[in-house]
Formats: structure tokens, C-alpha cells, sequence
């Protein structure tokens, strides 16, 4: 929903002087320009190739930069692969593509051992989701068994095969794509598992004069070829660090709960957001602090990373959906209902000394 | 102790202070700012302590209650230093607790600094002084604290007194209380903008003040009648108490300037009703008097005589008043014409014969009874008939009787002072009235009752008071010396009755262009003597007073109308034996002791005098200095904890931030344009901003503020930009409202926090 309906994000610009800093802050202030360049420039790359849809770009590197995994929602033809290709492209690190189709077994995708006779012994191959970027196409084509397979590498960042651990690359993220629309022979994600991905994203039908500048470039050949990488996983690594230290207030942090809580108590949810939810809309709304330059989370992030983060958590109640409300639509509500803190304590007496 | 704290206690302190003027109108002097003012500085040093050492409101009352017990009776004069309370003490306050409640009842304002009214003043002071603090400083209760404070202030303003300056006595007070109210609002000091509700509520204390004499019964208008419609309390003028005050003020002022043809007292009344504590007009059981309309005439005609006499000889005297606020005008008795501008406004009773100010329309009375009509510069011209008989006229006197019964009643029976009188009566060998009489007098003032002058002595009280005056005291002033004889009269038959007013005073000087001598009449020649009723031949004046200072006029058996003092007359004497006989003067006889005594009082006296008015002065020179002082204090602690806010602001200035997001929001609030709950600062700008009130800048503002709420870093700079912005956010928002919201405002910001309040309290209830 968010990507569609053309309005803008709310986007906070740093608050300038970044001197001393406050005396109540302990850790050291992250100095986030590096990662506001980072950022910029996959971004610029990512807009190459998939005209028209910053925003997407910029959630893309959101997820990638919380640690997150990504999940594009749509029907087919408007660029999903391709956003998830260009991302990976920008960086310079290991990328792997797994096509799902029904008959895809879990050691298609973690890998598997096998007898060498050229050393005469057992010997693990990996499997595509050693790398750091996975590309999950059409997730939901596959059976639950090698989904799950997948599913349960993006949790834990290891896989164990055999009885061997094997640790999974850092930086590490799924993107997986998956078409909405199309019913037959597919096996739709459960909702534990969706709760895996740190958001859920769809990118929209193009806007007339961006599809008419697709039209142009893809006519000319592979957009995708003539795209460089802008950084590699070790900057990438650097970043993710950098933005665990961006500083959240007790006030945020209770915002950002008191979210989570309404979605369990609204009326039309089945199934509400879940603690992990919670992490989840704390991790993005950092990174997109940190993407925007600022050190701190402000309530707008987490206000602009809800629709993002939460609604493919939640699960209606039958009449709801019926009635055609979507989860889009209760977090809409629920952002509208909770009070947004706009003091470092939201809930200090305003009484006098 | 906090800054605040401080400026606060100093604001009590300031408020209480602006209570002098108030105060002063029912004062005649400045004393009893010491008692009260230092009452009210020790309740509040001792709060501010408890406060500093961060005792709680239990322990600040308990602290109070001490000092209230060691100090009050220290300034209250009951015991010279702070003492364990006992049961002498006990008994010592009691006491005065009734007298001050007998003084409050029968002391008309401006009143002296009586010893039971300086109890209730000091103790008023004290307990309300704390109770403001306590609230202003421990409760932040402005409004409350300033509402007790309001009660100290308007108590002297609701007692009648002919004062037409009550501007000038709230107008301090307003101030005071305007300046809390500017400087406690909130919990920061207010900038520019938040003075708004100070005003307004400064506008409203304004209106009150405006208002409130109108409504307010007795203010401003002079009450015949107390307060109390109905209460028994005597209320009414009563001239004997104004004899006794005026004595007793420390500071000799002029209140009369008069040119005389002769040396004359000028009587205020004829007292003829003892109620066994004072002598008063009317009859005793009325609780404020009210003469027989019958007994009252006008001025313009001849003045009916009180009771014809013969034997007179006229007296010509011209007075302006200086310093005299009074319903009854001091003539010569009796008078017979009243000249000058002023006469319409007095009336002659010839019940008690006195010359009193009233309303007159049309030359009739007008119904209301009379007010304080003598004041600075009421001027009048008497013609009087002074009753000059000899002894031998007086003699075969006859009473009727019906004007005995009248003139001798008593309250009770006094046969002790009968008993005494007659053994007097006999000693002198006297039989007449107008023997008996002159036998009475000189045992009063003669070695016979041994009697000493001294204004130094408590209040007649008690049933037997004026026994113990008579028979063992033997010391007081003119009022116990004219009471006693009276009473003394009364209980031997004799129609007598006191009468108040002023000794002729000091001779200032003959006018070249006058045959009249001037006179100067000052507070302490206020007098009472005693009159006894001679019918053909009026009221004859009598002097039992033994006055210090010699200046009364003392009747004789060879001349009963004597024109000479007391002073002239033993100076006189005194230089006739030493011409005529070259005798040595025996050492102990009165007529040796006389000029002596005057002498040595008056420099013990003179120096008293000067001295207390010396310090009346002081007092009124160190309590402006006090208050300019108060007032700069004020000042420099708003200074410097408004540079301290700023220091601190430049270590921190998210708090200041975050105070402008505050005030932003409270007035986004007054004028309707609040913030939603569920807005962040930053979507409440673009609101206001596609709302078209605000500019760009708002969301900077927005911004700033994030920053300081969520841990981004601020600094002096943002924190000034901060403020800024917040003024001209505050101005944008205000002009982009209709002027009705914006004239309301003022009234929406508390009642949007009481309902705030109210849903808090509600949903606390819930939960």
C-alpha cells in the first residue's frame, strides 16, 4: 500500500550542529555519513534500473541494513527481480539466485554432501544460500518443507546439514519475491513464517513517464549490465554496526510497543503483531534514522516504517476480510490511535515543580 | 534551598508588605508595623527554613506553632522575651485575647496600637503569613495563596473610615499580587508572551477593586452603624474613646488651630450614661447611639440652649481643624451661633449638647445620621455663652426630679465610692452641691487622694475596676479621674456627667489684625472632665484631673469660671507668697509640688515623646526602605535565575527546548489548533503548515524539538534558535485564528488543563 499511493515519506533531515554530544547519551555518537553515502549511491544505482520507485530503492537498503530480510509482494512484470537483482548487484559481494518451483528440495537450497572420488571422501557443497544476498524468486512455489528449509537459515544464520553447523556470511539477506495473484500450484507463506521477513514490500505499477523511460532502457539492452558495484560487503557490515548504536529514547521505545499492543487489541485482528514484530519496527525505524543521516529514532520513523513492517504479521478476523480491510489498513488505524510521544518521558506529570 | 523557593517566600513577603497602606488607614500610627511586619517576616523565615531543609508541610506547621508560641508574646508586648509558655502566661494572653475583643468591639478606626488588638495583629500576621507561603512555595497554589492574602489585606479596608483614597491602598497590593502571579505562573519564569494570564488576572483584582467599594458595606461610605446590622456590639461613635486614644498617641500632632477671645476648652459631648465600663451617649442597653430627632437643630438659626442659663458672659472663637477626623465638632460650651462655610453640615443636639456633622439637604436632616464631616480644613466661627455664676449663686440650686433621676442613675450601686465621697463631703464640712462638688475635686486632685497621673496604665476593666482605680490604684488620666468623680456624684445624689473634648492649649500668638489669641490644640490635649448640672446656670465644669502638665483649667470656690491654668495659677501663687509674705514655701505642700512635678515629667515625657516619634519616622523611613529593598531582591532573583537559566541552558539546553515545545503547544491549544495525540511534532508542523498558519519554519521547530526529545544533540545555539522560532511560531498561530478565539484564549488554556485533569482523574479511576 505504501509504495502505491504517491505520497511522499516523511523524511527527516539531520538537526545540524553534531559537536559535543548531550551528557545523558553514554555511547559515542556514530558518525553516519559514511552509511548516508552508502545508502545514496545504492540507491541511485537501484533507481537505474527500476525507474520511478525511490522509495522502494530506499527500503530495500533498509532491510538490508537492519538486518532484515525482504520480502517484495506483487503481481508479476513490474520489477520485482529486478530491485532485488540491482541490490545485489550494487554491492560487491556473493550473490545467489534461487528459482522456486514446486519439486525444489531443501538441499537445493542449503546444500548437501557428497562423495568425491577424487579425494575419495565426503565433502559438503553449499548450497545458493551461502552468499550474502539470496534471491528467493516466487518463494511461494515451492513446498512448505523447502520453504521452511530456507526459512529457518534466515532465523538462525546457520544451517546445519548432517549434524554439521555451518555459519551462514555476513551480511546475510533473503530477498524473496512473490506473486500474490496466482493460486494454482502455489503454497502460501504461513504467517510464523512471514514473520521472518522484516518487511514486506510491493512496488507498484510504474508511473506513466517511468514506464515509458523502462520502455527506453531496457530497449537499449540489460540495465543490469551496466550497473557497478558501489560498496562491498564490508562497508555493508560497518553500516549495520554503525546503526545499532543509532540511540533510541525510552519515549520510542514505548511508542514502538504501544504500537505492537494495539494491533493485538484491535478489534479486526486475529493475530496481532508479536514481540519479535516489535524488534523488527525498533531495527527498521533505526536504519531509516540512519539512512537519513540522524543519530536518534524520532517517532515519524517508526510511523514511516509501520506500514512496512507490520502488516504482513497480522492476521484478520474472517469478518474483516470479508468486509475487504486489509492489515494495511489496521495499522493505518492503529498508527492514527496511539499517541505519538513528542517528550523524552511520554508519560511525566506536566504538574509544576 | 531552590531559587524559586526563594523568590517566592520573597513574594509573600512583598505581598504582605503591600498590605501597609491598608493597614495604615485604621492606624493612627505607624507602630504596629514592627509587631506585625516582624511577626509575618519570622512565620515566613521559619517556613522558608523548614522548606530549605526539606521538612514537609507537617513539620513547617509544627515549626510555625513553636515560633508562634515563643514569639507572638514577645511582640504582642505581653512578656519582654521569648519565654516557656506557663500558666501566668496562659492567664496574661487570655486576658488579652478579651480585652482585644472589647477593643476591636468599641475602638472606632483610626485607632491607637491598643495592647489586645496588637495580639490579634501580630497573631493575624503570623498565621496568614505562613499559610501563603506554605501554599504559594509547598502547593504552588498562586491563586489560593493569594486569596488568604487578599483576606489580610481587605480586613482593615472593611472597617468605616472616612477615607476616600482606596485607590491608593490597592493599588500596592495589586501590584504585589499581579507580580506573584507574573513570576509563579507556570513553573519557569515566564518569557514576554506568558504575561498574558498576569494581566488578565491583574485586570480582574483591578475590577474587584474597583467594584468592591460599592458593594461592600461600610467601605467607603462612613458607617453610623457597624458592620453587623443588629449585632449588640456598640459601634457607634463614642467620643470617650477617642479621649483615651488620642492621649495615647507617642507623636504630638496638632489637630486644631483656634483663635479664642478667651482661654476656653472646646467639648466635643456631655457624656450622661455610665454602663459600668465607659461613659457613653445613649442609653446603655443601645448598641450604637441615636439621638431623638426631636432634641436635634439645625445651625442656621440661634442654637436652642441645652439648659437655659444665666450669669454668662460670651466667647468668640474661630477653629480650623488640622488633623481631626470626627462626627463631633469641639465648640465652647455652650454655644449659641455657628458662623462659617461648613455650618449647614452640623446639627446642635441638645440631648448631651453637642455639635455634630450630619447630611443636610435643604437645610433638613437628611436621614442617614451624621458622618465624619470634621476634617482638615473645616472651618467654623462659635458664639458661646459661658455660664460664669459665683458659689453663692449656686447654692440654692434646685434639681427636679425627673432630670435627677435621670442624671444620677448608675448601672449598679457603688456604696464603697459613696461611702468615700460622703466621708469627703463630711471632712470638707460641705453641705451644697457646689460645695460637695469643689470638696470631690480637690480630693482628686489635691493631697487628699494621693492621685498620680500617668497614661501608662491598662484599660478600666472589670466590674470593681473603678473601685480599685478610686480606692487603691490611685493612678490614671483624665477619663478614670472624670469617671470616678462622676460616678462619685452620681452615688451621693449629685446630677453629674463626663464631658470630652480638648483642653484650650498652648498660646501660639496674638494676630496683630485680631483681639482673638491663637491657640495651638494638639492630640494631647485631649481631655474629659467632669460637669455637673446647676439648673439656671447649665452645666458647670469641674477638673479632677491632677494633669501633669498644668494645663487644665481648675475651678475654685472663689472663682468657678477661672480663665488661668493650673500652670499660670500655681506660678502665680507661687510668686504672691514669695512678694507678699517672704515665706518659705513648705516643702511637701501641693502649690511646691505642682510647678516641680510638670517640669520633671515633662523631661521624662519630652524626650519619650520625641523619641517615639523619632522612631514613628524611622518606622515609616525603614519601611520603605524594607520594601525598595523587597522589591529589588525581587528583582535581582528574577535576574539572576534567568541568567542561571540560561548557564544552564548552555550545559543543557534540551529542558529549554523542550519548555518553548511546551508553551507552543499549550498556546496551539488555547487558540484550537492543538496537536493530536496521535500527531508528532513533525506532522503537527506540515498540518499547521498545509493549514496555512504557519511557515516553513515550523517544522525546523519541529525538528529542533525531536532532537531535543529523542537524544539527538542541542546545543546553546539551537536552544536560542528554539526560542525564537517558538515566538514566532506562537505569533503565526495567533494570527491565523479569529479574533474571537484569540480574545478567549486566555480562558481556554485552564479550562482545556481542568479538563484534562478531569479525564486524567476519571481514566486513573478506570484503570
Amino acid at each position: 500500500m505504501t509504495s502505491t499511493d504517491g505520497r511522499p515519506h516523511p523524511e527527516t533531515p539531520p538537526i545540524t550542529p553534531a559537536a559535543s554530544p548531550p551528557p545523558h547519551v553514554a555511547q559515542e555518537r556514530p558518525d553516519l555519513s559514511s552509511v548516508t553515502e552508502t545508502l545514496q549511491a545504492i540507491e541511485s544505482n537501484i533507481r537505474q534500473v527500476v525507474a520511478g520507485k525511490p522509495e522502494v530503492a530506499r527500503l530495500a537498503v533498509i532491510a538490508l541494513l537492519a538486518e532484515g530480510h525482504l520480502l517484495i509482494e506483487d503481481v508479476p512484470g513490474v520489477g520485482k527481480t529486478m530491485l532485488a537483482r540491482a541490490l545485489a548487484r550494487s554491492i560487491d559481494c556473493s550473490v545467489s539466485r534461487v528459482q522456486f518451483t514446486p519439486d525444489l528440495l531443501p538441499s537445493d537450497v542449503t546444500g548437501m554432501t557428497v562423495y568425491s572420488q577424487e579425494s575419495g571422501g565426503f565433502s559438503f557443497r553449499p548450497g545458493p544460500v551461502f552468499a550474502n544476498i539470496v534471491l528467493g524468486d516466487e518463494i511461494n512455489r515451492a513446498g512448505p518443507k523447502t520453504q521452511s528449509s530456507l526459512l529457518e537459515s534466515m532465523e538462525e544464520r546457520t544451517v546445519t546439514i548432517d549434524g554439521t553447523t555451518h555459519e551462514l556470511a555476513q551480511p546475510f539477506m533473503v530477498i524473496a519475491t512473490q506473486n500474490p495473484i496466482e493460486l494454482e500450484g502455489t503454497f502460501a507463506l504461513p504467517e510464523a513464517q512471514r514473520d521472518r521477513f522484516l518487511m514486506r514490500i510491493s512496488i507498484g505499477y510504474p508511473h506513466q513517464d517511468d514506464e515509458l523511460e523502462i520502455l527506453r532502457t531496457h530497449g537499449r539492452g540489460d540495465p543490469l549490465a551496466a550497473l557497478d558495484p558501489v560498496c562491498d560487503a564490508a562497508a555493508i557490515a560497518a553500516a549495520i554496526k554503525l546503526i545499532r548504536t543509532v540511540h533510541v529514547s525510552e519515549a520510542i521505545e514505548r511508542y514502538v510497543i504501544a504500537v505492537c499492543r494495539a494491533t493485538r487489541s484491535h478489534p479486526e485482528t486475529e493475530l496481532g503483531a508479536s514481540p519479535r514484530a516489535s524488534l523488527a519496527l525498533l531495527r527498521a525505524s533505526r536504519a531509516y534514522a540512519a539512512v537519513l543521516g540522524r543519530d536518534y529514532v524520532v517517532p515519524d520513523d517508526v510511523k514511516a516504517m509501520a506500514p512496512h513492517v507490520l502488516p504482513h504479521r497480522l492476521l484478520l478476523i474472517p469478518d474483516a476480510e470479508l468486509a475487504g480491510h486489509q492489515p494495511a489498513d489496521v495499522v493505518a488505524d492503529v498508527l492514527d490511535g496511539v499517541p505519538a510521544p513528542t517528550e523524552p518521558t511520554p508519560a511525566a506529570s506536566t504538574s509544576s515543580a | 534551598m531552590s531559587g524559586q523557593d526563594l523568590l517566592r517566600g520573597m513574594l509573600v513577603a512583598l505581598v504582605v508588605l503591600s498590605t501597609i497602606t491598608a493597614y495604615d488607614r485604621i492606624f493612627q500610627t505607624g507602630d504596629w508595623r514592627l509587631p506585625a511586619l516582624t511577626a509575618a517576616l519570622a512565620a515566613i523565615v521559619i517556613a522558608m527554613v523548614v522548606r530549605g531543609l526539606g521538612g514537609g508541610g507537617l513539620i513547617a506547621a509544627l515549626a510555625s506553632a513553636i515560633g508562634f508560641t515563643a514569639l507572638v508574646p514577645v511582640l504582642a508586648g505581653i512578656v519582654p522575651r521569648p519565654s516557656l509558655p506557663d500558666a501566668a502566661l496562659r492567664a496574661e494572653v487570655l486576658e488579652r485575647i478579651s480585652q482585644g475583643v472589647v477593643e476591636l468591639e468599641i475602638t472606632p478606626a483610626p485607632a491607637p496600637l491598643l495592647a489586645g488588638i496588637v495580639l490579634f495583629l501580630v497573631a493575624g500576621f503570623w498565621v496568614v503569613t505562613h499559610v501563603a507561603h506554605e501554599l504559594l512555595v509547598r502547593w504552588s497554589q498562586t491563586g489560593a495563596a493569594l486569596a488568604v492574602l487578599a483576606v489580610l489585606w481587605a480586613v482593615p479596608l472593611i472597617v468605616p473610615v472616612s477615607d476616600t483614597s482606596w485607590q491608593l491602598r490597592a493599588v500596592p497590593f495589586i501590584a504585589a499580587a499581579g507580580l506573584t502571579l507574573l513570576l509563579t505562573t507556570e513553573h519557569r519564569l515566564p518569557r514576554l508572551g506568558l504575561a498574558a494570564t498576569g494581566a488578565m488576572m491583574a485586570a480582574l483584582a483591578i475590577m474587584t477593586a474597583a467594584t468592591a467599594p460599592g458593594l461592600l458595606p461600610g467601605f467607603q461610605s462612613d458607617a453610623w452603624y457597624g458592620l453587623g446590622a443588629g449585632s449588640s456590639a456598640p459601634r457607634g461613635y463614642q467620643p470617650i474613646v477617642d479621649v483615651s486614644t488620642r492621649l495615647q498617641q507617642p507623636e504630638e500632632r496638632e489637630v486644631l488651630r483656634v483663635r479664642s477671645s478667651q482661654r476656653t476648652y472646646l467639648r466635643l459631648a456631655g457624656l450622661d450614661t455610665f454602663d459600668g465600663f465607659t461613659w457613653r451617649l445613649g442609653p446603655a442597653s443601645d448598641g450604637s447611639y441615636r439621638p431623638d430627632p426631636s432634641t436635634l437643630f439645625p445651625t442656621q438659626d440661634l442654637l436652642p440652649p441645652e439648659v437655659p442659663a444665666q450669669a454668662t458672659e460670651p466667647v468668640f472663637v474661630d477653629v480650623e481643624v488640622l488633623d481631626l477626623a470626627n462626627i463631633y465638632v469641639p465648640v465652647p460650651y455652650q454655644p449659641v451661633q455657628i458662623l462659617g462655610p461648613f455650618r449647614d453640615e452640623m446639627v446642635w443636639s441638645t440631648d448631651g449638647g453637642f455639635l455634630a456633622t450630619w447630611d443636610t439637604e435643604d437645610g433638613q436632616l437628611a436621614q442617614d445620621g451624621p458622618r465624619v464631616g470634621v476634617r482638615e480644613g473645616f472651618t467654623y466661627r462659635v458664639q458661646a455663652e459661658r455660664p460664669v455664676p459665683t458659689r453663692e449663686q449656686l447654692l440654692d440650686t434646685q434639681v427636679d426630679d425627673a432630670t435627677l433621676e435621670r442624671f444620677t442613675q448608675l448601672p449598679r450601686e457603688y456604696p464603697e465610692l459613696a461611702a468615700l465621697a460622703e466621708d469627703i463631703y463630711a471632712d470638707a464640712d460641705a453641705t451644697s452641691t457646689i460645695d460637695r462638688t469643689l470638696a470631690l475635686q480637690e480630693w482628686f486632685t489635691g493631697p487628699g487622694g494621693d492621685f498620680t497621673y500617668d497614661l501608662e496604665v491598662p484599660a478600666l476593666r472589670g466590674d470593681d475596676a473603678l473601685e480599685r482605680f478610686i480606692i487603691e490604684d490611685r493612678v490614671g488620666y483624665c477619663e478614670y479621674f472624670a469617671a470616678g468623680m462622676a460616678t462619685m456624684l452620681r452615688a451621693t445624689g449629685i446630677p453629674a456627667r463626663v464631658a470630652t473634648g480638648f483642653l484650650p492649649g498652648e498660646v501660639v500668638g496674638t494676630p496683630d489684625d485680631s483681639e482673638l489669641t491663637e491657640y495651638s490644640v494638639s492630640t494631647s490635649d485631649a481631655h474629659a472632665w467632669v460637669e455637673v448640672l446647676f439648673p439656671g446656670f447649665g452645666w458647670i465644669t469641674f477638673e479632677p484631673t491632677p494633669r501633669s502638665d498644668g494645663t487644665q483649667i481648675q475651678p475654685r470656690a472663689d472663682e468657678l469660671s477661672p480663665l488661668e491654668n493650673e500652670r499660670e495659677r500655681r506660678a502665680r501663687e507661687l510668686a504672691e507668697d514669695a512678694d507678699s509674705l517672704e515665706d518659705t514655701p513648705v516643702p511637701d505642700s501641693p502649690e511646691l509640688d505642682g510647678p516641680e512635678r510638670p517640669d520633671a515629667l515633662e523631661g521624662d515625657d519630652a524626650p519619650d515623646a520625641e523619641g517615639a516619634a523619632g522612631a514613628g519616622d524611622d518606622g515609616n523611613t525603614t519601611t520603605l526602605v524594607v520594601l525598595v529593598l523587597l522589591v529589588a531582591a525581587v528583582g535581582a532573583t528574577v535576574l539572576l535565575l534567568r541568567r542561571r537559566d540560561v548557564v544552564r541552558s548552555g550545559g543543557d539546553p534540551r529542558e529549554r527546548i523542550l519548555a518553548d515545545q511546551q508553551r507552543v503547544y499549550a498556546a496551539a491549544a488555547r487558540y484550537g489548533v492543538a496537536r493530536r495525540p496521535n500527531e508528532t511534532s513533525v506532522e503537527l508542523a506540515r498540518r499547521w503548515r498545509r493549514e496555512h498558519r504557519v511557515g516553513r519554519d515550523a517544522e525546523r521547530f519541529a525538528h529542533i524539538t525531536q532532537a531535543a526529545a529523542f537524544g539527538g544533540h542541542v546545543d546553546a545555539s539551537l536552544a536560542e534558535e528554539s526560542a525564537q522560532l517558538a515566538g514566532e511560531l506562537t505569533a503565526a498561530l495567533r494570527d491565523s485564528v479569529d479574533p474571537t478565539t484569540r480574545r478567549t484564549s486566555a480562558l481556554r488554556g485552564p479550562w482545556l488543563r481542568a479538563r484534562q485533569r478531569g479525564r486524567d482523574l476519571v481514566g486513573a479511576g478506570r484503570d
